[in-house]
């Protein structure tokens, strides 16, 4: 049962002012203009006495990008509290429908060092993960996700993993100290679950090589993956500023430093509004003078690919391995 | 009775534990005869509303009236009003706001329009009826770069307009600080920046507007075009009429450098502001204060020549140090005022705490600050936002502006341990009719200026008796010297005739009703 109170005072949403500056990188915002669908609307609903019932739609709208955390001036922990209303709701309704099914297991596996976890997008194709992962021979074995990918998608949906499964996981990473993550979903939750290691995002892993970094060019747009970028985003906005300075590539980032996103990595679950990804992209190259479109995330990637007469890579394509 | 921890020397500082039943801490000399109208308007009684709804349904207008929904409209920036209305409408077009004024005045129901619900004393706020939120009208319509202008819906947000106009190298000339304003709120009441000195307030850089009167025609104004509409509109508080689409001048974007003055001495740096405004020493200027201990002056520039120029003719002229110097006279002005140790130890952590953030490594590059406004609105939030916001202002001419700011620095520090004061110049441009009844003083000429006085809260909790008196003396002053306000109407418009006088009240209060006979468009906020 969904204890408002604590659910206010865990993730600080007590302390929203109503200032709206979420709003302002909020992509459900951008298309639909309406308060009721972002962070503020809900932390004001949370503020007067109501309840994850009264935000259905408003739950199931948010793209779960994070770029309302980084720019709250109060701190509020938006991605945190929403996840945990989604949480609520399914107690509440049960599962959506069309949740995620559980994925095939490693187990047994014990990793250690780095690892990487290409995610389920990146699995789904066999020639980009082959590459990824000659690229990443030297920094990171290879770990079978397909369990972690699934529990993320339920998560996403408001189904949290079942605590046994997630101890299991805990114990297999018990020799491992970085994870490289394609999935920036996973990003936060990692943190919590495995203090101890360090984990990054598979472009960032990437971008420290000279030879990739400098494959980059002055008119590539470098599409930052967006969920992940904003779990870590006080580390990140300078890597990137840093990329963006050394390059010249332009960036999917707005005035507020956050990185505009597309949605598509988003397992959006079933409500009346939903973001849509290609117009996201379409503002994101608005008046951009791209020449080739470099994406982190295979779902990005995908989006751009619809839009014609531009150039779009993954960032593994950067550099081409013979 | 547990009271937190905050000591001062005025005779109403003690801050009150949470649940704890406040005393009346109405100051007696507080009021000095002005009726204390304090808190909410009435709710209007919501007759009529169900058939008001209907016809609007009928003509395909969404109405929302859950619960919920319309709390989340329940305050503003303020957090001091509180009203709710009957339903929510959010903004779709110039004809759907037509079709809810002409129905609003068929049924005499209020409509209070909200953009980014900034206001503080519940001008934004309905005490019933409908809440038109503009919001929903946040687009950019199109970008004129050979003539340098933008036309777009006046729900947009600043931040939102400045995210466009940056793809095409362009930047609004003035907006405020908070970059959640809505251009068209903004519009309505003026908007300061601190390039304000130099461009004047954000009202005055309007080409032209799409209007809906509050009998629902839509009408194109500018200087040429319904020009007595586009003078009632600009500055007009929403009472004459909802901005549906601004036409703004803009200008090429550039990143800009700062400087910060530092100074020991309040009318000094009031002083040296005046001075910079008046001889058009520098793009952007503008007082923030800590208390007023340290007081900085700060100075900007949009290009290497204005800052060359700056220091070789304007430098000397001013009295502010930089920060070597400020930190020698802090150490011995509390050196010899070692039981002040608090304040200084206060001053010193705020510093720390700002400095770094108002320059990130993000937004720098070689030396200029990249998306100022950005930086400085988040920061805004950041260090001066919280759940109640209480900015109690005063806008003076020239002659009067050392003397107003000093006497509201006096109540400031009678009443709250912490405080900042903001002081700006805004440049006019002549005598125009919106400024009559306006922010814009009444005596001013050539430069209005702005005082925002904002005790810093934190997590003390004050009674609301407690910062209606703050606010009520802060007022007076106003009254006293004949100036105007910023934040102006809500609930402090019992002052507005005694600051305006009965005449040109009246005078307004004629054409609002000739405008809006039913008395519909945000009915709480001046009259």
């Amino acid at each position: 049962m969904t204890n408002t109170s604590a659910t206010l005072s865990k993730y600080g949403s007590e302390k929203c002012t109503g200032c709206g500056v979420c709003m302002l990188t909020c992509p459900v915002w951008r298309q639909t203009r309406d308060i009721m669908l972002t962070a503020c609307g809900r932390t004001r609903t949370l503020q007067n006495g109501g309840g994850p019932q009264d935000m259905r739609d408003s739950l199931a709208a948010c793209v779960l990008c994070g770029s309302c955390g980084p720019v709250c001036p109060a701190g509020v922990d938006t991605v945190g509290l929403t996840t945990e209303l989604r949480m609520d709701l399914a107690e509440k309704t049960g599962p959506a429908p069309d949740s995620a099914p559980g994925g095939q297991s490693s187990p047994g596996v014990k990793a250690c060092g780095t690892v990487f976890f290409p995610g389920s997008a990146m699995r789904k194709d066999n020639s980009l993960l082959g590459h990824a992962l000659r690229l990443l021979e030297q920094e990171a074995g290879f770990y079978e996700d397909a369990e972690i990918s699934a529990m993320a998608e339920k998560m996403e949906a408001g189904i949290w993993p079942d605590p046994g499964s997630l101890k299991d996981f805990v114990r297999s990473m018990a020799g491992v100290t970085e994870i490289v993550a394609a999935d920036g979903f996973l990003h936060r939750h990692l943190r919590q679950w495995l203090p101890e290691v360090r984990v990054t995002g598979f472009g960032e892993t990437l971008l420290r090589r000279p030879d990739i970094k400098k494959a980059l060019k002055a008119t590539d747009l470098y599409m930052i993956e967006a969920r992940g970028y904003h779990a870590d985003h006080s580390r990140l906005v300078n890597f990137y500023d840093r990329l963006r300075l050394e390059t010249g590539c332009r960036l999917n980032t707005s005035l507020q430093r956050t990185a505009i996103p597309t949605g598509a990595t988003s397992r959006q679950n079933p409500g009346p509004v939903r973001v849509d990804a290609r117009e996201q992209a379409r503002w994101i190259l608005d008046k951009r003078k791209t020449e080739r479109v470099v994406a982190e995330a295979v779902e990005d990637m995908k989006i751009f690919k619809k839009i014609p007469g531009i150039e779009v890579i993954h960032v593994a394509e950067l550099l081409s391995l013979a | 009775m547990n009271t937190a921890n905050i000591s001062s020397p005025g005779l109403y500082a003690e801050t009150l534990a949470k649940g704890a039943i406040p005393a009346d801490h109405v100051h007696p000399d507080s009021l000095k005869g002005i009726p204390r109208r304090q808190t909410n308007p009435a709710r209007w009684n919501g007759e009529g509303w169900d058939a008001f709804v209907g016809a609007l349904r009928a003509k395909n207008v969404e109405v929302r009236e859950k619960k919920q929904t319309c709390l989340v409209y329940a305050t503003d920036c303020g957090g001091l009003a509180y009203g709710r209305p009957h339903g929510v409408t959010l903004a779709g077009s110039a004809e759907q706001i037509s079709a809810i004024l002409k129905e609003a005045q068929k049924r005499r129901v209020p409509v209070t329009v909200k953009g980014g619900g900034l206001t503080t004393e519940g001008e934004s706020v309905a005490f019933g009826g409908l809440q038109l939120d503009m919001r929903g009208m946040n687009r950019v319509i199109s970008v004129d770069g050979k003539n340098m202008t933008v036309r777009a819906q006046a729900g947009i947000h600043w931040h939102t307009l400045a995210e466009a106009l940056r793809r095409d190298g362009l930047d609004y000339l003035s907006a405020p600080l908070n970059l959640t304003a809505s251009v068209g709120g903004t519009l309505g009441v003026g908007g300061i920046d601190i390039n304000s000195p130099r461009l004047g307030p954000s009202a005055d850089q309007a080409v032209s507007l799409q209007v809906v009167t509050p009998t629902g025609e839509i009408r194109e104004c500018s200087e040429s075009e319904n020009p007595e509409l586009f003078e009632r509109v600009l500055l007009g508080y929403g009472q004459f009429g909802v901005i549906t689409e601004a036409v703004l001048r803009v200008r090429k974007f550039t990143p800009i450098t700062m400087y910060y003055f530092y100074y020991g001495s309040l009318r000094d740096a009031l002083q040296d502001l005046q001075l910079l405004v008046r001889e058009d020493a520098a793009d952007y200027c503008g007082i923030l204060t800590i208390l007023d201990k340290a007081i900085n002056l700060l100075v900007a520039f949009d290009s290497d020549e204005r800052e060359h120029a700056f220091f070789e003719k304007w430098r000397n002229r001013i009295r502010g140090h930089g920060e070597p110097g400020f930190a020698l006279r802090m150490a011995w002005h509390y050196g010899l005022r070692p039981w002040r140790l608090g304040e200084a130890l206060y001053l010193l952590g705020r510093k720390r705490a700002l400095e770094p953030a108002f320059k990130p490594g993000q937004y720098m590059e070689n030396g200029k600050i990249v998306d100022r406004a950005v930086v400085f609105g988040n920061q805004v939030w950041k260090f001066w936002g919280g759940r109640q916001m209480v900015i109690p202002d005063l806008a003076v001419n020239a002659e009067k502006f050392v003397e107003a700011i000093e006497r509201g620095n006096a109540v400031c520090r009678k009443y709250f341990p912490r405080y900042t004061l903001y002081c700006v110049g805004i440049k006019l441009s002549g005598r125009r009719q919106r400024y009559e009844l306006s922010c814009v003083p009444p005596d001013a000429v050539d430069f209005a200026y702005g005082c925002e006085f904002e005790p810093l809260l934190g997590d003390a909790i004050y009674s609301r008796e407690y910062l209606q008196t703050f606010k009520n003396e802060i007022y007076d002053i106003g009254v006293d010297m004949k100036t105007s306000y910023y934040r102006f109407g809500g609930m402090m418009k019992g002052y507005i005739r005694r600051a305006f006088g009965d005449e040109l009240v009246d005078k307004h209060l004629a054409m609002k009703r000739a405008a809006d006979p039913a008395m519909i468009l945000n009915p709480d906020v001046i009259f």
